[in-house]
């Protein structure tokens, strides 16, 4: 249980307090609602170049991270489809030199070209590193473009191509900063050392004054639902053939979410899941295989991904796949089994909650979700799901008209 | 209105207090030490034994003794233990480092005492299954494959390999001529001779019911035999190779990897807390010279490290970046320069104070909360050291200055004695 509070400065910034007496660190953790998906489609890759950007100075802090550093705190950030995180970590005493370094960066950030060029290099470097340079980096690229045709999830975080990246101009990073990052769009979590009080009063100090601000309008389309199956073959320098399947589902801040959360569980969490134990142990299929949700905010994608054995063919791994989820489909998951995973569950949620750091985060996300007093009733939400609903989603999502299939395959 | 051009003060960390865990010798010899929590219920548990790649000697034998422990016991096959620790929502992970077999187990605490009966079942009884090792080789075979696509496995391979010899412990990963010849016979033996017999250190963090040693106890009788408690010997290696420039090709890679290092002493010589926080300054973190000025200032990478690696009998340096391929020269230059830079200069007052507050602010995070603690207690403790050699490490830290750091650069940072190793297509 996560005892916290929340607040709304009148200038709109959403501001959450966690007191824990028992750390002597802060976490100063601020979410900005702004991803890949706000970006537009000849601009991808804009908001997590953007989050680079935001290490490059302040008009009072040119240099960010010394400035955090030698008060003895860390920091990180990452960005995903829906939204953009920052967080440091500091021993509480110091809380004042993150609040005032949040709040530069909220205010005056320094843009400026020699800023931009280098990051434009950094994150060139880093989408080779991830994902061109990897064996089978590529994938996502091709997978979210098949899946979405509309919606701005089409392309991953990094984006869409390096010439992207490369083509971003000042005046795209100015309008950018002026649209998206500001109070009305930010949610600032203060836990640790720092009593609810205190840690209120210093958020007021620090960014009050910034002027007020209303979330940006979103004008994201809807993605229209899939009528047939849709398929791609690609061929690369791979050892392996890899098979990738990605199912519409409904959004995070839905019930749907946590059944199809606990589907791909009992597909693939641990090693007496279904897709483990029988494709990769008994019938030697795969290689390796799991199965996930990726959360996002609007509907999202259910994705099951393995790499087959030597002398495997895709198309043998996907029949295989195809049999696992209509088993999904035509018998009732068992309470056993649907106690298992979410025994596991409540394990993993418990655990992540330990780390200060991710209470920051936690409270942050589930408040963009719409109340941050959800991270105490996850676990709940997840025990109230009946295996009923389980195979009533298998059997409306986990089928091929729904379904978006890529083969990576060797290069002969 | 709030003036942004005024800093907040920085109040300097002046305490740090590492917590110090419950020791208990057990009844069979092992020792244990365990760090409580109030706060979730949650625990932790590190069996960890002297059985790392070190002991073995069959190459890969105590990786696949750790990968295939979980494989099936005399009273259950895999699938039956791996669905009675998913049952209880917990995690059971066996993994080996160059000296030491660690068997961990996480989960809620009303679960304590099944988690620990199957982990005693994992640890005392496994069986090692002939079908279940032939597949765990048929995949580590592949994974093989995928490994030898990546420019950073194979400059990283061939750095340990050039450094500490392929058939040293610290330079040797399996390749596939070890991992055909892996057989049953080499587990079940590694298993009778390096694990049941072994004296075992324990960490135990979290919350716990109150008979905890009894469970252990009870359910550890049938190891160590001898009841002797765990010893370290901390005979230092010697390094095959100092210096010298290699070269993998790779085929159409966009990137190459940089990785460069040098064998430097025992973990317990006197030297290695001045020269962590000499690398830390080199390349050991966000702000550091390497960071601010190859990709900070350069833009040629995403990221550069530089560390200092410990295992029981050695510790290196090891320096790790991957750049795109026009700017490997330029980074390479860059690198020398800042590393010679160190051998020349004497770090000035300003960046000594940020790296101070920066390691002092670290330190403190690294043992914020039981868990944090005893891993890190841990680490003293299998490096032979203890809570003392933390504490010399802070004051170390509050204390350094500017001419110790330039003889330790003088010392350990002679470029003629760094093996530097590239991967990728130049």
């Amino acid at each position: 249980m996560i005892d916290f509070e929340c607040r709304k400065l009148e200038n709109g910034l959403t501001v959450i307090s966690s007191h824990d007496p028992a750390t002597p660190m802060a976490v100063v953790n601020i979410l900005y609602k702004v991803g890949a998906r706000n970006e537009h489609k000849d601009k991808t890759g804009f908001a997590h170049l953007f989050e680079h950007l935001m290490f490059g100075g302040s008009k009072h802090a040119p240099r960010f991270d010394r400035e955090l550093e030698i008060a003895g705190g860390s920091n990180n950030a990452f960005t995903n489809n829906d939204l953009t995180n920052y967080y440091d970590i500091i021993p509480a005493q110091n809380i004042e030199t993150a609040l005032w370094l949040e709040s530069d960066r909220m205010a005056n950030l320094d843009i400026n070209e020699r800023s931009l060029e280098v990051q434009r290099s950094v994150v060139s470097e880093e989408f080779k590193e991830n994902y061109l340079n990897q064996p089978y980096g590529r994938a996502w690229h091709h997978l979210r473009a098949l899946a979405y045709h509309i919606h701005p999830y089409q392309w991953p975080t990094i984006g869409r191509s390096l010439k992207h990246i490369e083509d971003a101009t000042l005046e795209d990073v100015k309008r950018f900063y002026k649209r998206f990052y500001h109070p009305g769009n930010a949610i600032l979590s203060i836990c640790g050392s720092i009593e609810n009080e205190r840690a209120f009063s210093l958020a007021r100090k620090w960014f009050d004054d910034l002027p007020g601000s209303r979330p940006p309008m979103q004008d994201i389309p809807a993605e229209p639902l899939q009528s047939e199956v849709r398929r791609k073959t690609v061929e690369d320098n791979v050892p392996l053939d890899a098979l990738y399947m990605a199912f519409h589902i409904e959004g995070r801040n839905t019930h749907s979410y946590y059944v199809n959360n606990l589907l791909t569980d009992i597909l693939s969490n641990g090693s007496s899941s279904r897709l483990y134990t029988r494709l990769v142990k008994k019938k030697q299929l795969f290689n390796s295989i799991s199965a996930w949700v990726d959360g996002a905010l609007d509907p999202g994608l259910l994705i099951v991904s393995g790499r087959l054995n030597q002398g495997v063919s895709p198309e043998e791994g996907e029949e295989a796949i195809w049999h696992e989820l209509s088993l999904l489909q035509n018998e009732r998951i068992e309470q056993r089994e649907l106690d298992k995973v979410k025994n596991k569950v409540e394990f993993e949620i418990t655990g992540n909650l330990i780390s200060l750091m991710h209470r920051g985060f936690a409270l942050s996300y589930y408040e963009m979700l719409g109340d941050a007093g959800q991270v105490n009733h996850e676990i709940e939400k997840y025990r109230g799901v009946e295996a009923s609903e389980l195979m009533k989603e298998a059997r409306t999502r986990l089928v091929p008209s729904n379904a978006s299939i890529l083969y990576y395959k060797r290069k002969k | 209105m709030i003036d942004r051009s005024v800093k907040p003060d920085i109040k300097k960390v002046s305490s740090i207090r590492l917590l110090t865990p419950e020791e208990a010798g057990l009844s069979h010899g092992s020792l244990l030490y365990y760090l409580p929590d109030t706060l979730y219920d949650i625990f932790q548990i590190e069996w960890v034994f002297p059985a790392g790649k070190w002991f073995e000697s069959k190459k890969g034998t105590a990786g696949f003794t750790a990968r295939m422990m979980r494989e099936g016991s005399t009273k259950h096959n895999a699938l039956q233990l791996a669905t009675m620790i998913d049952e209880l929502g917990a995690e059971i992970d066996i993994r080996i480092s160059s000296d030491y077999l660690t068997v961990k187990a996480m989960g809620i605490t009303r679960h304590y005492e099944s988690i620990l009966k199957i982990m005693a079942e994992i640890l005392l009884e496994p069986c090692f299954p002939e079908e279940e090792l032939a597949l765990k080789k048929k995949i580590a075979l592949q994974q093989l494959l995928v490994d030898r696509e990546k420019v950073e496995y194979l400059a990283s391979k061939k750095l340990m390999e050039t450094l500490y010899g392929k058939d040293h412990p610290y330079g040797h990963k399996p390749d596939e001529e070890d991992i055909k010849e892996i057989q049953r016979e080499d587990l079940l033996s590694y298993h009778r001779e390096k694990i049941i017999p072994s004296p075992a250190w324990i960490f135990l963090s979290g919350k716990v019911p109150k008979n905890y040693t009894k469970t252990l106890d009870s359910l550890l009788s049938g190891i160590n035999p001898e009841r002797k408690s765990p010893q370290i010997d901390l005979r230092e290696t010697g390094a095959r190779r100092k210096g010298g420039k290699f070269f993998v090709r790779k085929e159409e890679a966009q990137q190459n990897a940089i990785r460069m290092g040098r064998h430097l002493y025992a973990p317990s010589h006197p030297d290695s807390d001045r020269m962590k926080i000499l690398t830390t300054i080199l390349g050991g973190y966000f702000g550091s010279r390497l960071m601010s000025k190859i990709r900070e200032e350069k833009g040629y990478t995403y990221g550069i490290y530089s560390s200092i690696q410990s295992h029981v009998h050695a510790s290196f340096l090891y320096l790790a970046t991957e750049v795109g391929r026009p700017y490997l020269e330029a980074a390479l230059a860059d690198i020398y320069k800042e590393i010679e830079r160190l051998r020349s200069e004497p770090v000035g007052e300003e960046e000594l104070t940020l790296v101070r507050n920066y390691l002092l602010g670290t330190a403190l995070n690294a043992i914020d909360g039981p868990h944090k603690a005893l891993s890190l207690y841990k680490n003293l403790i299998l490096r032979g050291k203890g809570p003392s050699d933390f504490k010399n490490y802070i004051h170390t830290v509050q204390n350094i200055n500017a001419g110790e750091l330039l003889s330790m650069a003088e010392k350990y940072l002679d470029p003629s004695l760094l093996l530097e190793v590239v991967a990728g297509e130049k």
